[in-house]
């Protein structure tokens, strides 16, 4: 479970990139992170893997607070920057046996799932390359094992179909799908409405740092009386939170 | 031309940027997002640097120009500078060459725009060479103008010595590239860039120190008093041959020598056209497989695929600590910049010295009346118990060179920058920040350590110490090493430079390379001072001085673990990416 509790984040000093959100992520859930070019979501999701340090507010993942109990809190997710940054000269398997040290996976566990991991998104071929000549979208692959080596109880993520072939992009879908049916949380970012449609149970819209949408689609549906796509209703709620500042009311 | 200015200008904001950005102008520092650093700090700096080597040029210009003209050969001293400019060139030139040329994804995002290849080649050749030219220049030219002064040049060689300076550093460029170009296209050596690197870098360094050390073993007299081995007429007949083989250098020296009389215009002009037909040349080739050649590079090879066992063992458990001590060796040893800048100077530096001073000492005429070297004297010494009457000069010198190496050892201080944007894993893996810095920390402590036991061997078995001075000299050099490692490396996690594009700019000009290379002088100069003082205030009482300085090794020591275990915390959080 994840918890942001009136978080706020400015990197300027006067205007707040994330700006007093406060939301509940629940365990079993995929929920989705909405929003227009600049609008927080990556600042958000970086606020809430402890990259970032808030200007105000708490997060917690688990009842483990980012910053009181960093370590606690750290190792209960993994988190997949919308950026493939690892150290590139390393080879894959040393950065999957790194990953597998500091996240204290047992060795036979370890060796199962790089195993069933990398077949699954198709680098086990190349573990014993250095990871400077992986493409982008490998290296996203690369780090998509990484992150779900040790089975972590919230799995987040920062624009996580960029650079995945269509193959790639259905296993992962699937597998968030799998994941929240374990129980555990998924949170991702992304532009795509379409997946955030069909993926997400529940989705966060935001826009300028604020939240100003938490629901369901159908509750987006519900609240304009309109059947339409979420592409529509997407723009419509940005529209018209820029115009009237309303958003507030729709936060559950 | 008109593109080429228009590519230039984003080409030398890169420029400047990387190289401020390695001053700490740009950081990832939470504080800097909420303003913009002063620039003054910057400034500051690169004044310092700027002065510093000035100065170490003017010496050399002065000290060499009164040497030779004592022999009535103050004209050697430009033929000096005539070689010396196409060295410099040379060894910055392939050092700096390849990360600039081979920076493949730069080079893609220019060649998608609509401009003829050959203006991005030269646009990529003139942001290779103006950091050469300028860094040659400031190397140079201080002594040239020292020369003209002391030897009482004409006016005509202030003025000739602008473009001099051009003559002698454009020419052999162009060479050097073309060399490095004709390489990376038609080598197999080359194809993989960072081999490539690594090698020619490790053959400049080699060639640096055979030649420092050919030098020394041609000289024991002080190249300030009599001009060293420039002032012998062999070597300077030497050298006048050697000029010859540089046309460029030939013409512009006696360009120089000649700059009262009209001769010098034309040996300008003829230095000039053999400049402008190198750089044609240069051009010509570039523009044929300049831009093939990068893009037929690979950043690493193609390796075998692991079969289930072998993957199985290269997964085998290990403590936090330890896989990023491993991880950061790895770092270490296969990037061709880190490499070079770190660990081999690291190796090679203390080599240089130990080597250099030992072929002059062993060459010394009788340094006492007992007609011994340097060395059988200082065994003489050692043998009969005089050194204990002398602690504190030991402990000065070992102090001083063991602060000096692991000031310029820069593995702790670059810890932080080396990780550039993969920082961010640091930040979010489940590792506590006392960990991750004794990681961090750890390659620099070692290789200090492991250098001080191989040396303090050397010495003992050289020198026969008795193995209570073996172990005083260990452990002075331990403790400043120790010292230096934790205060560049506090420096780099507190002005850390991880917004790079390649990775020499991770450990050159980075503000904790030039604090722990630089305050390594302050830090020996204050131990010296205080040790003058004590030995005043207590009527020369070496013991209570050898203790004072000692204890003032140790509390500095003590400090820095303090001060690193007090900040390490907030300065690793307040790092923001």
């Amino acid at each position: 479970m994840i918890e942001l509790k009136n978080v706020s984040k400015s990197y300027d000093g006067k205007k707040n990139a994330v700006d007093n959100v406060t939301l509940n992520i629940h365990g079993g859930e995929i929920f989705g992170f909405l929003g227009p070019n600049g609008a927080g979501k990556t600042t958000a999701l970086k606020l809430i893997t402890g990259l970032l340090s808030p200007d105000t507010g708490s997060i917690a993942i688990d009842g483990f607070d980012i910053e009181k109990d960093a370590i606690e809190a750290k190792r209960r997710f993994a988190f997949v920057p919308d950026n493939p940054e690892v150290f590139t000269r390393l080879k894959a398997i040393e950065y999957l046996r790194f990953i597998g040290d500091v996240y204290g996976v047992d060795g036979d566990v370890r060796k199962a799932r790089v195993d069933e991991l990398s077949k699954k998104f198709g680098i086990a071929d190349v573990l014993n390359q250095q990871i400077k000549t992986f493409s982008h979208g490998m290296q996203q692959k690369l780090i998509l094992v990484g992150a779900l080596l040790h089975d972590p109880d919230a799995w987040i993520l920062d624009e996580p179909m960029t650079g995945l072939d269509p193959a790639s992009s259905f296993t992962l879908k699937t597998m968030m799908r799998e994941y929240a049916d374990a129980g555990k949380t998924v949170l991702f970012s992304t532009h795509i409405l379409d997946v955030a449609e069909k993926v997400c149970d529940r989705l966060g819209i935001i826009d300028e740092g604020k939240l100003i949408f938490v629901g369901t689609v159908n509750e987006l549906r519900a609240h304009y009386q309109d059947d339409s796509s979420l592409e529509s209703l997407f723009l419509r709620l940005v529209s018209d939170t820029e115009n009237a500042a309303h958003g507030a009311s729709f936060i559950e | 031309m008109k593109h080429f200015l228009i590519l230039m200008r984003p080409l030398w904001s890169e420029m400047l940027a990387n190289t401020s950005r390695g001053m700490g102008s740009i950081s990832s520092r939470k504080k800097n997002k909420d303003k913009p650093r002063s620039r003054a700090s910057t400034v500051l700096l690169f004044t310092f640097i700027i002065v510093m080597f000035s100065f170490y040029s003017v010496m050399i210009g002065i000290g060499l120009t009164k040497a030779l003209m004592v022999v009535g050969a103050e004209d050697l001293f430009i033929r000096i500078i005539a070689m010396a400019a196409p060295i410099f060139t040379l060894v910055i030139g392939v050092l700096q060459a390849i990360p600039i040329l081979y920076h493949e994804s730069s080079l893609e995002s220019l060649l998608v725009l609509p401009v003829k290849p050959s203006t991005i080649t030269a646009a990529k050749l003139t942001q290779t060479f103006v950091p050469i030219f300028l860094l040659t220049t400031l190397l140079c030219y201080p002594s040239l103008i020292a020369h003209g002064i002391v030897s009482h040049r004409p006016w005509g060689y202030y003025v000739q010595s602008i473009p001099f300076m051009l003559y002698v550093t454009v020419a052999p460029f162009a060479l050097t590239m073309i060399l490095v170009l004709v390489m990376m296209r038609y080598t197999k050596l080359a194809r993989n860039k960072d081999r490539f690197q690594l090698i020619t870098s490790i053959v400049m360094i080699l060639l640096i120190v055979s030649f420092s050390l050919l030098a020394n073993m041609q000289t024991n007299d002080g190249i300030f008093e009599t001009g060293g081995i420039f002032s012998d007429p062999a070597t300077g007949a030497l050298l006048n041959r050697l000029v010859k083989f540089l046309p460029t250098s030939a013409f512009s020296a006696a360009m120089l020598i000649n700059a009262d009389r009209w001769s010098t215009l034309l040996h300008s002009l003829v230095a000039c056209v053999l400049n402008v037909v190198s750089v044609w040349l240069l051009l010509a080739i570039a523009d044929k497989i300049y831009i093939r050649g990068v893009l037929g590079t690979k950043g690493g090879q193609s390796a075998k695929q692991l079969t289930a066992k072998e993957a199985a063992r290269k997964l085998t458990p290990r403590s936090a600590y330890r896989a990023i001590v491993s991880k950061e060796w790895i770092l270490l040893l296969r990037t061709p910049a880190f490499f070079t800048q770190t660990i081999f100077f690291v190796l090679i530096f203390p080599v240089i010295m130990a080597v250099g001073f030992a072929i002059g000492f062993l060459e010394s005429p009788g340094t006492s009346e007992m007609g011994m070297n340097t060395i059988e004297y200082l065994r003489f010494w050692i043998m009969t118990g005089d050194w204990r009457h002398s602690i504190w000069i030991i402990a000065l010198i070992v102090g001083g060179i063991a602060t000096f190496f692991s000031g310029t050892a820069l593995i702790s201080a670059s810890a932080i920058s080396r990780q550039g944007a993969a920082f961010n894993i640091s930040k979010r893996i489940p590792v506590p920040i006392r960990t991750q810095v004794l990681a961090w920390l750890t390659p620099g402590i070692l290789l200090m350590t492991a250098i001080w036991i191989i040396i303090t061997m050397a010495l003992a078995f050289f020198l026969d110490m008795p193995l209570s001075l073996a172990l005083i000299v260990f452990v002075i050099a331990i403790v400043n090493s120790y010292s230096m490692q934790l205060l560049g490396f506090l420096v780099d996690m507190k002005e850390p430079s991880l917004a790079w594009n390649n990775e020499l700019e991770a450990v050159k000009n980075t503000r904790a390379g030039l604090v722990s290379s630089l305050g390594d002088f302050a830090y020996i100069g204050v131990s010296i001072g205080l040790a003058f003082l004590v030995r005043k205030l207590t009527s020369q009482n070496d013991l209570v001085v050898a203790i004072v300085v000692i204890a003032f090794y140790v509390v500095v020591a003590f400090l820095m673990t303090f001060l690193v275990k007090k900040t390490t915390r907030d300065l690793f959080q307040s790092i923001e990416l």
